[in-house]
C-alpha cells in the first residue's frame, strides 16, 4: 500500500497516484496560458502542492519543439520562509539551478537588488514561477509592497496558499498582482475513493465509501484514515465510527478548535507558545492555550512534555488520531465498566 | 479581423490587464482625452509643474498608476520623476522623514550606477519573448529614472552628492535637499512619486499599520511639503480620504485629483483600440479596435464595467483578455458580445 500523505511530486510514479482536478489544472493552465498570475487556496492537506507537481509533470511531458505550453515551471518552497526577501532569495536560486548557473557570490542582501537579480534572470529565457504553500506575511510583502517592482518583470506566478492564510496574502494591493484565483473545493466522494483505490489495491468499496465520508474530501485526511486501519479491516466499522465520532467531537468544540486542530496536524505538534503556530493562527498564546485546554479536556489532542535546553519544560500538543481516539475510547469504557454504572457520563472519549 | 489577427492580440496579450510597467505610458489613454475635459491628466502635469504636491484619488485598478506613468513618461519634459519604491528591509522609511530623506539619497544613489555612461552595461535590458506587445517587446528593467539618462554631468553631480554618508538626521535632510537642488539647477522640477500608498500603510512589512499611517501621514508628508519641498504625486485609496490622519496631511497636499470613471462605451474602445494598435503595429487604432471586437461586445463590456466600482483592470482589461482568449477557442473572427458574456460568468465563478 502507498498510504505516505506527503505530497505527491512531478513523477511518473506519484502522478499515476494523482487523481485528477482536471477541472481546476485547465483553470490554472488557461490562466497563465494567458499570462496572468494565479493564486490557488486550499486548506491544508487539500492537495494543493500535488496539483501544482501534476501540472509540472504534465507540461513537461507536453513539452516539445511544436508544442505551444507554458513556459518551464519552477517550483520554489514558499513554507519557513521569514519575509519577502526569503521568497526572492528562493526563487532567484531556484532559477540559478534552472539555468545551471553557480551562485558564486552572495545574493544580494535587499530586496531592490534581489528583484534586480531575478529580473536578469528571468530575461534570459520564458519561465514560470511556481511558488507553493506561500506564508501569509512574506507573501503579502512580496506581492504587495513589492507588487509593481515584480510587475517590472516580465515573469509570471502560480502560487499556492492554506485557506486560512489567504485573506492576509491578499490584504491590497497584493490581491491585484492575482488576477485569476482558484480555489480547491473538498474533493467528491468518489474522486477519494479513487485515490484509495489507486493506493491500496483492492478493497470493499463500503470501507472505501466510509473513508472517502470521514476523510471529507481532504485527501491528507483521507490518508491518515485509511493508514490507520492498514488493510485490518475486521476493525474497520469500530474505527470509521470512532473516526466519525472525533470529528463530531471537534465540531462540537468550534471553528477555533477545528482551525487549531488542522494546523497542529500539519506542524505534527507543537506547544502554545510555538511560534509557528502563533504566527499561523495570528491569535495569542493565552487565546491557544484555553482552546488546547478545551480539545485535551474533549481527548482531542494529548500532550507530552519536551526538555529542550533551560527552563521549564514544554507541553507538546498532538491531536489524536482516530486509532486513538479509538485506543482512548475502549480504554475509558474499561475503566467506567470496572468502576461499575454512574449516573452521570464523563467528558471525552467517552461521551 | 482574420482568426489570425485575432490570435496574433492573443499572443502579444494585447489586453493584458498588468502589463509591465514600462509599457503603461504608451499604452494608457488620457481620461482627458476620453472625457473631452483636463481635469485628469492636464492637471496633475500642471500641479507638478508648480511644484505642487498632489493626491490622485482612486480605486484599486481605476488608472492611478497608468496615469501617473502617462503623464511623467519618459517624452514628457521639464519634469523629473523620481519614483521612491518601499524597502521592505526598512519600515522605518515611512515613518520617520529623516530615513524617508536617507532612503531618498540611497535610491538616487542606485539610479546614478545605471545612468553614468561607463557603468551602463549594467542596465538590464529585459526582452519579452512571452506576451509582449509588437512596437514595445523590448524593455529595460532598471529602476533608474530614464530621464537621468539623458543627463549624463547631472549624474555624476548627483554621484558625487549622494555618495557621502552623513551621520545626523539634519545632515541626511540636507543631503536629500542638496539632490533636490541639483535637479532643478538643470532646469527639471523634480517629482517624487509615491505609486499606491497601500504598499507603504497597508502591507504587512509594516508591523503596526496604525502608526505608520499616522507616522507617513503626519510626518513624512509634512516634510515633503516643508523641508523638501519638491513636487510629490501620492496615489490615494480612497478610503483613506475618510482617515483622521490622512485629514491632517491634506493641509500639505495642494491638489486632489480624483480619477473619473470611464465615460461610456466609446472610450472603452478607445482604450482597446490603442493597445489592439500597438499589439498588431497598426497606426489607425480604431479600425484596428473595429476589427477585433464588434459594438454590441463594446457596449456589454462597459456595462458590465458600469455595474462595478470603476476598476479598469479587472472589469475592463481582465474581462476583454478572457474574451479574446474565448473568441480564439471559439475559432471566431472577431470578440462578440457572447464572448463577453461568457468572459463575465466565468470571473464571476473565479
Amino acid at each position: 500500500m502507498k498510504l505516505s500523505g506527503r505530497p505527491l511530486l512531478d513523477t511518473r510514479p506519484d502522478h499515476e497516484l494523482f487523481v485528477d482536478r482536471s477541472d481546476e489544472i485547465t483553470r490554472i493552465r488557461a490562466a497563465l496560458g494567458q499570462g496572468l498570475n494565479c493564486l490557488v487556496a486550499g486548506e491544508r492537506g487539500s492537495g494543493k502542492t500535488s496539483l501544482v507537481r501534476a501540472l509540472m509533470f504534465e507540461e513537461r511531458q507536453g513539452a516539445d519543439p511544436q508544442d505551444v505550453g507554458l513556459p518551464r515551471l519552477l517550483y520554489v518552497r514558499g513554507s519557513g520562509a521569514e519575509s519577502a526577501s526569503d521568497l526572492l532569495r528562493r526563487a532567484v536560486e531556484a532559477l540559478a539551478q534552472y539555468q545551471g548557473v553557480q551562485l558564486a557570490t552572495g545574493l544580494p542582501g535587499t530586496s531592490g537588488g534581489l528583484i534586480a537579480e531575478l529580473a536578469e534572470r528571468a530575461r534570459r529565457g520564458s519561465v514560470l514561477m511556481v511558488l507553493d504553500d506561500a506564508p501569509a506575511a512574506a507573501g503579502n510583502a512580496l506581492f504587495g509592497a513589492l507588487r509593481d517592482e515584480l510587475w517590472s518583470i516580465d515573469l509570471r506566478w502560480l502560487v499556492t496558499v492554506a485557506t486560512t492564510d489567504s485573506a492576509t496574502l491578499l490584504r491590497p494591493p497584493a490581491d491585484a498582482f492575482f488576477e485569476s484565483q482558484v480555489t480547491l473545493d473538498p474533493l467528491p466522494d468518489d474522486a477519494s475513493m479513487e485515490i484509495l483505490r489507486r493506493r491500496m489495491g483492492e478493497a470493499p468499496e463500503r470501507l472505501l465509501a466510509e473513508a472517502a465520508s470521514i476523510g471529507g474530501g481532504n485527501p491528507r485526511r483521507l490518508l491518515d484514515v485509511a493508514r490507520e486501519f492498514d488493510g485490518d479491516y475486521s476493525k474497520w466499522a469500530e474505527f470509521a465510527s470512532a473516526a466519525a465520532e472525533r470529528e463530531r467531537a471537534l465540531a462540537a468544540l468550534g471553528r477555533p478548535a477545528q482551525m487549531l486542530a488542522a494546523e497542529l496536524e500539519l506542524l505534527g505538534g507543537a506547544s502554545a507558545s510555538d511560534d509557528r503556530l502563533l504566527t499561523a493562527m495570528g491569535w495569542t498564546r493565552p487565546r491557544v492555550v484555553q482552546v488546547l485546554a478545551e480539545m485535551e479536556a474533549a481527548g482531542l489532542v494529548t500532550a507530552s512534555s519536551l526538555k529542550s535546553g533551560q527552563g521549564r519544560p514544554k507541553k507538546v500538543y498532538k491531536v489524536v488520531s482516530a486509532g486513538q481516539f479509538l485506543k482512548r475510547r475502549a480504554q475509558a469504557q474499561v475503566q467506567t465498566q470496572a468502576k461499575g454504572p454512574t449516573k452521570t457520563q464523563s467528558k471525552g472519549p467517552t461521551s | 479581423m482574420s482568426r489570425e489577427s485575432l490570435a496574433k492580440l492573443q499572443e502579444a496579450h494585447a489586453f493584458n490587464p498588468a502589463p509591465l510597467r514600462g509599457e503603461l505610458y504608451e499604452l494608457h489613454v488620457p481620461f482627458d482625452e476620453m472625457t473631452g475635459g483636463h481635469g485628469c491628466e492636464q492637471s496633475l502635469t500642471d500641479a507638478l509643474r508648480r511644484g505642487e504636491r498632489v493626491a490622485l484619488v482612486g480605486i484599486s485598478g481605476s488608472g492611478k498608476s497608468s496615469i501617473t506613468q502617462n503623464v511623467l513618461g519618459p517624452l514628457v519634459e521639464g519634469l523629473a520623476p523620481l519614483p521612491i519604491t518601499v524597502a521592505i528591509e526598512r519600515p522605518e522609511i515611512a515613518q520617520d522623514p529623516a530615513e524617508f530623506a536617507g532612503h531618498l539619497v540611497q535610491l538616487v544613489e542606485q539610479w546614478v550606477v545605471n545612468a553614468l555612461p561607463k557603468q551602463a552595461g549594467r542596465g538590464r535590458e529585459i526582452t519579452t519573448p512571452h506576451g509582449s506587445l509588437g512596437r514595445i517587446s523590448r524593455q529595460r528593467f532598471s529602476v533608474a529614472p530614464q530621464w537621468l539618462s539623458a543627463k549624463v554631468e547631472l549624474a555624476y553631480e548627483l554621484q558625487q552628492a549622494s555618495a557621502q554618508t552623513p551621520l545626523s538626521s539634519s545632515q541626511r535632510m540636507d543631503q536629500a535637499r542638496q539632490l533636490l537642488d541639483l535637479i532643478r539647477s538643470e532646469g527639471l522640477q523634480p517629482v517624487l512619486v509615491l505609486d499606491d500608498t497601500d504598499k507603504w500603510l497597508n502591507t504587512t512589512w509594516q508591523p503596526d499599520a496604525a502608526t505608520v499611517r499616522a507616522a507617513f501621514f503626519g510626518r513624512v508628508v509634512r516634510v515633503l511639503a516643508e523641508e523638501l519641498a519638491t513636487a510629490a504625486v501620492l496615489a490615494v485609496h480612497p478610503a483613506y480620504l475618510e482617515d483622521d490622519e490622512y485629514r491632517s496631511a491634506a493641509v500639505f497636499l495642494d491638489t486632489t485629483i480624483h480619477v473619473p470613471k470611464i465615460p461610456g462605451a466609446a472610450a472603452v474602445g478607445q482604450i482597446l483600440g490603442r493597445r489592439a494598435g500597438l499589439a498588431l503595429d497598426l497606426t489607425d487604432e480604431q479600425s484596428a479596435l473595429g476589427q477585433a471586437i464588434d459594438p454590441t461586445a463594446l457596449a456589454e463590456l462597459f456595462e458590465h464595467y458600469s455595474r462595478h466600482k470603476p476598476d479598469m483592470r479587472k472589469h475592463v482589461l481582465l474581462t476583454a483578455h478572457t474574451a479574446l482568449a474565448i473568441a480564439c477557442d471559439d475559432s471566431a473572427d472577431q470578440i462578440h458580445a457572447r464572448h463577453i458574456t461568457v468572459a463575465i460568468t466565468e470571473a464571476n465563478e473565479g
